[in-house]
């Protein structure tokens, strides 16, 4: 939101700079995103009168000028359509310089010599206006710099938080900013003194929506155009100046933050009203769009149908115009979740529907109602028609906190000066007292007795026993309940020697009504919880404990013998605490709160709605005495568990161990669109779909890496010829609809460049070693890698990834010109393991080695031939040397493996026993049928 | 003499192999020698000529015998010489990878957090409403709603309504349902936010949230934890400043500024836990007392290696990232 400096100080008592304006702010939610100070001008930029006007002699579009500079006078050139005699405007002089940076020298125009410039807004750098020159108010002095006569002043770009209202309101932050700046004090701006009948002028059907509706009817006299104040005041703020009427109404929204609507009342027929919209209703909102009302949006109307779109925006029929002689001014209160869902499903956030969504309070249409009054009547001499009408559906709800110190100490972790925050408080208009239990009960001794009394009906000028109790604990925000039954059992039981002032004391007495089984308990924000019983209950009478064997309580009847009959004095006294204790019908006591010290009494002002808790009465005690004062210190509390997962350092341990091996971490988006999806050759039904995306590109959650690593080697494949990239992401598998999906953290590692596959076979080779597992790989068949190139991870019985390289088609499809390999695993099996090493001593004498080559079919993959070695008696270890292909063997569709065995013959083998075990190893191996063997050597 | 010597080296230097070498010299000192023949000789001689004579020609023999020796040995350095490396040529093996700078920044945040007794908990990327919004603070409709703009995920006929997280704090209210304060936790994860992308802003980035409930856990708790952290991060001039703001499920909320290289930077939100947060998860608001923050990685990193447009971490540019 756009404020201006000028419009906030004349709120303030003591007006304050720019900076110490922002200064303020910062110690407050208010959050300055830019200042954008006045464009200042040059001194030779000055007010001055066109005296005359006459023709160019050689130019068409051109016209001469006599200036009146105040000093003199002086002829200029001008092209300006709306240029006229008596006009005072804005003369650059020679010499002067545009905030542009244009200088202003004497200029020849077709032969006539201009002795400065006519300036349009544009060319003074205060809008974007530059159709014509500037025209300044009639009374404005002549031969003064422009700064002199016309101060824009300094902006500010602000954000709000979304619980205060009054931050979008002039008075709201002049009233913020006076309480935190010494000797500072808002200045309200004056007001019309209104009387209002409570004829209901409009029909208001629904009330739920529209607490409070006010209308005033006036005749006004629109011609009159806005004075300039009010048109630099909106155009400061960001809004344009349309007529005086809306001007105001616009005005008082961006002071008071109330919006409100003036209707023709010419072209209105018939009283108003505010319903919902009947289906295929319609409406011509200000903006000339027709729009097709739901029967969800919340309208005024005349007998003629919609006029309003209520809080959002009014109608083009019934619009005010300079024309306009008579006017329905309309304040009111709506919901605020109606108005959101209007502006959200018309596509029409306004200024005023903004104001709305934050929840305003029933007193401020009152308010703003006044100030509009008073300027109409000093802009536009509006008169009252009829009495204005204030029709009002709900309560003012006034909210009541107990701050205790002792706890906000604890919460903000330093200790409070109890004088700084009462004060502070007070600065912000809260209601503060120093709350004693005692005298907040005898405070209302000799009030009457009022059977069913409550606060909004009668606030503290009468009680009957448990609302007195009700509104003695309410004062601290602690909420008893309003009956007795309820009182009973909401609090700690008490026996009577342990009793101190502030517990209630009951007894059966005088049910006039039967007894109950349930209740309700307020939960301080205007709603309720009905409690059940099992059985019901008599609870006749409470009073509240004092001391000293004295309790207050509101009473109507006393006993006589067994019989209850009416006191001679009635209402609230004080009596004896045996009153209760010894009448036979005692029931006990209950204690709500333990310690009543240091509790301060709170009234929120009925501007802030947004404090409803202790806790936010704890935010504004910190921000008095400002966050510098709190210490810096460690916490000592020790958690139990400080390891409940450690998935994510063990990720962190993989990568680490990754990019140690080489490898470089990638991150990219998880939202794919579903081209990338079909050219994978699956189907768009399996993913989970983006309701609202950005792009077409970002509609689906991915379910694996490639599509976006295929973006990375085509975005890098012109600078990256080899390299291998890896990223550890979650993937998401859809569930049931509306369930949450299906979790997995899964790695995925691309190798570009020559032998792609298998350098990436390796990273997965260091899988294993970092995660101290055995992957094994089955040949597969995915159209998506090369055949014969490529193969399924399994870990276990299950297959949790893939590894292959690219096949053509899809690279030509991605436009990659690089070799290109991909691997998929999924890590959440691997990272649930926790594999220690298996470790295994070695003997002091060495091993013995042999290398031995086997010559065997093609398709025979090294991974049997070594599971056939390993088994066999001896053999500790089994390595892989490498594999050999010549053009025979290849033609005889045959390879030689080769590796190197690792032999334990003890200490000091036979050259006999080691002949034994390697005829050993050759029986085995050229028995093997698997292997289609030829040869070893 | 000396001018057997003399031939001797001569032809000792020219023999370049050791064949070459053992030819020569048994050329002087082998059976058919000059040497050896005069050696025999002595027997022949009278003894006062025999005992200088073969002291002379011993003399002789071990002069001979040295030359050769010496010889041998450069003949063998010589023969073992290898060719020269050029040592400023890259090595051979492996070379170091990198990992992303995002994560260089979350690593350091996991062990400055684990030191001061923080677990790290790993959550779901998707999340439903309640979790997201309503358990915070913010139910439908609410305004608050509008400070994070929230991509959803397509409703196919289920009765909740889920969405990419549009921040990590949903899994403060999963952590508090399921476990007994006191604890101290982190939770970092990718958040999700349909709004445009441009140099400072990502659609998707990573949040670290941070919780601590207990009984009597203030916001001077909250000070010295972080401020702690971000001197592990920036370094230990580092300073942080608190302002007022406002989070629907922090009371008191604030901003918290670090101060880095002479400038204030806007890196985290903050607040003591909304009591009605404590509630909706299970845990009594008049016992214990939490507070919990936010930061940004991608932020930290930014400011960190001063990086100006955060497209390059998740639009990757290999060579741009080989850089960390």
């Amino acid at each position: 939101m756009k404020i201006s400096i000028k419009s906030l100080n004349a709120l303030l008592k003591l007006p304050l700079s720019t900076s110490r304006v922002v200064e303020i702010m910062e110690k407050t939610e208010v959050e300055v995103e830019e200042v954008l100070s006045s464009p200042g001008w040059h001194d030779r930029v000055i007010t001055a009168r066109v005296t005359s006007v006459k023709p160019h002699p050689d130019a068409d579009r051109l016209r001469l000028a006599n200036i009146d500079t105040g000093a003199g006078e002086i002829e200029v050139v001008c092209g300006a359509p709306n240029l006229a005699e008596n006009q005072i405007v804005v003369l650059a002089q020679v010499g002067a310089i545009l905030p542009d940076g244009l200088e202003i020298r004497a200029t020849t125009l077709r032969g006539i010599v201009s002795n400065g410039m006519l300036c349009s807004a544009r060319e003074l750098g205060v809008s974007d206006e530059h159709s014509g020159i500037l025209v300044l108010p009639e009374d404005t002095p002549i031969g003064k710099t422009l700064c002199d006569v016309w101060e824009k002043g300094d902006c500010l770009d602000i954000k709000t938080p979304a619980n205060r209202w009054d931050f979008l309101s002039l008075i709201g932050l002049a009233r913020e900013i006076a309480a935190k700046d010494e000797g500072n004090e808002l200045v309200e701006p004056e007001r019309a003194e209104i009387t209002y009948s409570d004829m209901e002028v409009a029909f208001v059907k629904e009330k739920g929506e529209c607490k409070r509706f006010v209308t005033v009817k006036m005749s006004v006299n629109n011609s009159v155009k806005s004075p300039q104040w009010l048109v630099d005041n909106l155009e400061a703020h960001g809004l344009r100046s349309v007529n005086s009427v809306v001007d105001i109404t616009n005005f008082v929204m961006l002071e008071t933050g109330q919006p409100s609507h003036a209707y023709d009342a010419l072209t209105v027929k018939g009283p108003l009203q505010v319903r919902f919209a009947s289906p295929a209703e319609e409406i011509t909102t200000l903006d000339s769009v027709k729009r097709k009302l739901s029967p969800e949006d919340v309208i005024i109307a005349d007998d003629n149908g919609a006029i309003a779109l209520a809080g959002v925006m009014g109608g083009a029929r019934t619009q005010v115009t300079s024309a306009t002689t008579e006017i329905i001014l309309e304040v009111a209160n709506f919901e605020r979740t109606r108005v959101r869902k209007a502006a959200l499903r018309h596509g029409l956030r306004t200024e005023a529907s903004a104001r709305f969504e934050r929840s305003l309070p029933l007193p401020l249409p009152i308010m703003a109602a006044e100030r509009l009054v008073y300027l109409l009547q000093e802009v536009v001499e509006a008169q009252l028609i009829d009495s204005p009408s204030d029709q009002l559906y709900g309560w003012p709800w006034v909210q009541q906190i107990g701050l205790r110190l002792r706890k906000s100490e604890k919460i903000l972790g330093v200790e409070l000066d109890e004088k700084q925050v009462v004060s502070g408080l007070k600065k912000l208009g809260f209601d503060v007292e120093h709350f004693s239990i005692t005298k907040e009960a005898r405070k209302h001794l000799g009030k009457p007795y009022v059977w069913g009394a409550n606060y909004r009906q009668h606030g503290e000028s009468g009680f009957d026993c448990s609302y007195l109790i009700d509104r003695i604990y309410s004062r601290i925000g602690v909420h008893v309940g309003h009956v007795a039954l309820g009182q009973f059992h909401f609090g700690q039981p008490v026996e009577v020697g342990d009793l101190k002032p502030g517990d209630v004391v009951f007894y059966e007495g005088l049910i006039k009504n039967s007894p109950t089984d349930h209740y309700y308990i307020s939960d301080g924000r205007g709603g309720h919880t009905r409690v059940d019983l099992d059985t019901p209950q008599k609870v006749g009478h409470n009073g509240i404990y004092i001391g000293d064997n004295r309790v207050v309580t509101a009473i109507q009847y006393e006993r006589k013998g067994s019989e209850w009959v009416p006191r001679s004095k009635q209402g609230v006294i004080e009596v004896p605490l045996s009153d209760f204790t010894n009448d036979p019908t005692y029931l006990g006591a209950r204690r709500y709160v333990e310690n009543f010290n240091h509790i301060l009494a709170i009234t929120a002002p009925w501007w802030r709605t947004d404090v409803r808790l202790e806790e936010d009465l704890i935010e504004e005690v910190v921000k008095i005495i400002g966050y510098d004062a709190i210490d810096a210190t460690l916490p000592t509390l020790a958690p139990t568990n400080t390891r409940p997962h450690q998935t994510l350092t063990r990720l962190m341990d993989l990568k680490k161990a990754l990019s140690a091996s080489g490898l470089q971490e990638i991150v990219t988006y998880s939202f794919i669109s579903e081209r990338k999806i079909k050219s994978l050759g699956q189907s768009p039904d399996e993913f989970l779909e983006i309701a609202n995306p950005l792009s077409l590109e970002q509609q689906f959650l991915r379910r694996s890496m490639l599509p976006s690593h295929l973006d990375v080697v085509k975005n890098n494949q012109a600078n990256t010829k080899a390299a291998i990239v890896y990223e550890i992401t979650r993937i998401q598998t859809p569930t049931i609809p509306g369930e949450l999906p299906h979790e997995d953290w899964q790695l995925g590692v691309t190798a570009l460049g020559l032998d792609s596959t298998m350098r990436l076979k390796s990273v997965l080779d260091n899988l294993e070693r970092h995660f101290r597992v055995t992957l094994s790989f089955k040949k597969s068949q995915t159209p998506v890698y090369v055949e014969g190139r490529q193969s399924d991870v399994c870990f276990g019985d299950d297959t949790i990834g893939s590894i292959g390289q690219m096949a053509k088609p899809l690279l030509v499809d991605w436009g990659i010109n690089l070799e290109t390999s991909f691997a998929e695993i999924l890590l959440t099996p691997l990272l649930d393991l926790r594999m220690e090493p298996v470790i295994t001593d070695l003997p002091d004498y060495q091993y013995i080695s042999r290398d031995i080559s086997v010559v065997c079919d093609a398709q025979v993959a090294w991974a049997d031939l070594s599971a056939l070695v390993k088994p066999i008696k001896k053999v500790c270890k089994v390595d892989y040397i490498g594999v050999y292909e010549d053009k025979a063997l290849k033609e005889e569709h045959k390879k030689r493996l080769s590796m190197r065995v690792q032999l334990d013959l003890g200490p000091s083998p036979t050259s006999d026993e080691i002949k034994s075990c390697q005829n050993d190893l050759e029986q085995v191996i050229t028995q093997s049928k698997l292997l289609g063997m030829l040869e070893i050597s | 003499m000396i001018e057997i010597v003399n031939r001797a080296k001569e032809a000792a230097a020219k023999a370049k192999t050791e064949n070459d070498l053992q030819v020569s010299r048994s050329h002087f000192l082998g059976k058919k020698s000059e040497l050896q023949k005069q050696l025999q000789e002595l027997a022949s001689l009278q003894s006062e000529d025999r005992k200088a004579q073969g002291a002379r020609l011993n003399a002789l023999k071990s002069e001979l015998e040295e030359i050769f020796l010496v010889r041998h040995q450069r003949l063998l350095n010589e023969l073992d010489a290898l060719d020269p490396l050029d040592l400023t040529t890259p090595g051979l093996g492996q070379k170091l990878g990198h990992i992303h700078p995002v994560t260089h920044v979350m690593d350091e945040l996991y062990s400055s957090f684990t030191r001061l007794g923080f677990a790290i908990v790993d959550s779901n990327e998707i999340e439903d409403d309640w979790h997201n919004f309503e358990a915070l603070n913010m139910p439908p409709h609410h305004p608050a709603r509008d400070m994070q703009d929230t991509f959803y995920i397509k409703d196919d006929g289920g009765t909740n309504t889920i969405l990419p997280r549009t921040h990590t704090s949903g899994m403060q209210v999963r952590f508090m349902k399921d476990n007994k304060p006191p604890f101290k936790i982190i939770v970092p994860g990718k958040v999700f936010r349909n709004e445009d992308e441009d140099r400072t802003h990502l659609w998707s980035f990573t949040q670290v949230e941070g919780l601590v409930v207990g009984e009597g856990v203030s916001m001077a708790h909250l000070k010295g934890t972080l401020l702690a952290v971000m001197k592990d991060l920036l370094g230990e001039e580092t300073e942080i400043r608190l302002r007022p703001s406002f989070f629907p499920y922090t009371e008191p909320s604030i901003e918290i500024d670090v101060s880095y290289k002479g400038e204030w930077l806007e890196l985290l939100g903050a607040g003591m836990v909304h009591p009605h947060v404590l509630a909706s998860a299970g845990i009594d608001p008049h016992k214990y007392s939490g507070f919990a923050f936010g930061l940004g990685p991608e932020r930290i990193a930014m400011v960190k290696y001063g990086i100006t447009d955060l497209r390059n971490f998740w639009r990757p540019k290999l060579q741009y990232l080989e850089q960390f």
